[in-house]
């Protein structure tokens, strides 16, 4: 079932907002997102025939995105680049009253690029509202020091938006 | 703003309009960049560098001088052996080197690890070619050419007794192995030196149990 290259499309184009999200909080300016990006992407492929549903489609894609994006070491440039509006995505740019959405989501992926590696990994995990067992099994990191690192993490980040 | 009231404009930043299915579908038959990807293509280059100019220098010295320098041939025959069980070594250390669906953890101690054995192997190669290299032609120059080498510190002779050119041999060996190991030591960090320092930096967090 899950051999064929259109089934594997399927899922990807389903969970793509997932890697373009990786590809947000890893990097700094738009070559590299699309260069991560399409790593990614090149990673699933050449994993998927491994791929055999023992876990969640997302919780394996979760784990090579951040395989890749962590260990995949890239030199960047850290500065700031904003959005440009043709690729921001749908639904955020085409109506006036999301342009504060827009502009937060912004400073928040700038206030989560200033955290360490693992710290973005965990918050953008618990942001998609994966469980202690999935972010265990994605990160290889017992719960116990999951909650001290997130609540780190966390207070952290309320210090960086804060400053912002 | 608490971190829970973004998670409402977190879920919006991941809607996106479908994307052109042709455009992800041509994206599959891309080539990885990833490191340990670039490292095994430099691999495969290297392989290939190394099969034609020592093929082409083993079959000049076996062809040439009517065969009196066939040991050179034999010699980089020698090497050219040791250089293929250097690349196979190598290129399991790379296909060994990362398991992207594993957990986040252990796919960095595994590929930590690996990366130290290979930078290892990498710079132990490096540096014994060229003392071995050295001994080699020393030793070829001094049959093919004894008669007018052997009143020079190198080569035994009337004036050289063995013990005094074995200590010269000894020191010039020294020399040239101390060098070739900065040298490639050098060179090794600069290619992965960041890397493996990344790579710890992450595991090192992951690994503080708090």
């Amino acid at each position: 079932m899950y051999s064929s290259q259109k089934d594997f499309l399927t899922q990807l184009d389903a969970h793509k907002g997932m890697i373009h999200k990786v590809c947000q909080v890893y990097c700094w300016n738009p070559g590299d997102r699309e260069d991560l990006f399409q790593e990614i992407i090149i990673q699933l492929w050449k994993a998927w025939p491994g791929f055999r549903g023992e876990s969640k489609f997302s919780t394996w894609l979760y784990r090579i995105a951040l395989n890749t994006a962590i260990s995949g070491l890239r030199k960047q440039k850290k500065y700031l680049v904003y959005m440009e509006p043709e690729k921001l995505p749908a639904g955020l740019n085409d109506e006036s009253e999301n342009e504060e959405k827009e502009e937060r989501l912004k400073q928040f992926y700038d206030a989560l690029r200033q955290l360490s590696e693992l710290e973005r990994a965990i918050i953008m995990l618990y942001l998609d509202e994966k469980s202690y067992d999935e972010m265990e099994d994605i990160l290889g990191i017992n719960q116990n020091s999951l909650r001290v690192k997130m609540n780190r993490a966390k207070e952290k980040l309320r210090k960086i938006t804060k400053q912002a | 703003m608490e971190l829970d009231q973004w998670k409402d404009i977190w879920k919006e930043g991941g809607e996106l309009p479908p994307d052109d299915a042709q455009k992800l579908q041509s994206l599959l038959a891309k080539k990885s960049n990833s490191p340990v990807s670039k490292m095994k293509r430099n691999l495969k280059v290297e392989l290939w560098f190394v099969i034609i100019t020592y093929g082409a220098i083993i079959l000049f010295y076996f062809l040439a001088f009517k065969g009196r320098m066939s040991a050179v041939s034999w010699f980089m025959l020698f090497i050219g052996l040791l250089f293929i069980f250097y690349f196979q070594r190598k290129n399991k250390l790379l296909t060994e080197m990362e398991c992207l669906s594993c957990e986040v953890k252990s796919n960095l101690q595994k590929q930590t690890i690996t990366l130290e054995k290979y930078i290892r192997i990498y710079l132990i190669g490096g540096t014994l070619l060229a003392p071995v290299s050295l001994l080699f032609f020393g030793w070829l120059f001094y049959i093919t050419a004894w008669r007018k080498v052997n009143d020079t510190i190198f080569y035994p002779g009337e004036h050289n007794p063995i013990w005094k050119v074995i200590l010269v041999w000894v020191i010039l060996t020294t020399i040239v192995t101390v060098l070739f190991y900065v040298i490639n030591k050098w060179y090794v960090r600069k290619l992965y030196g960041k890397h493996v320092e990344k790579l710890k930096e992450v595991l090192s967090e992951m690994e503080n149990e708090e």
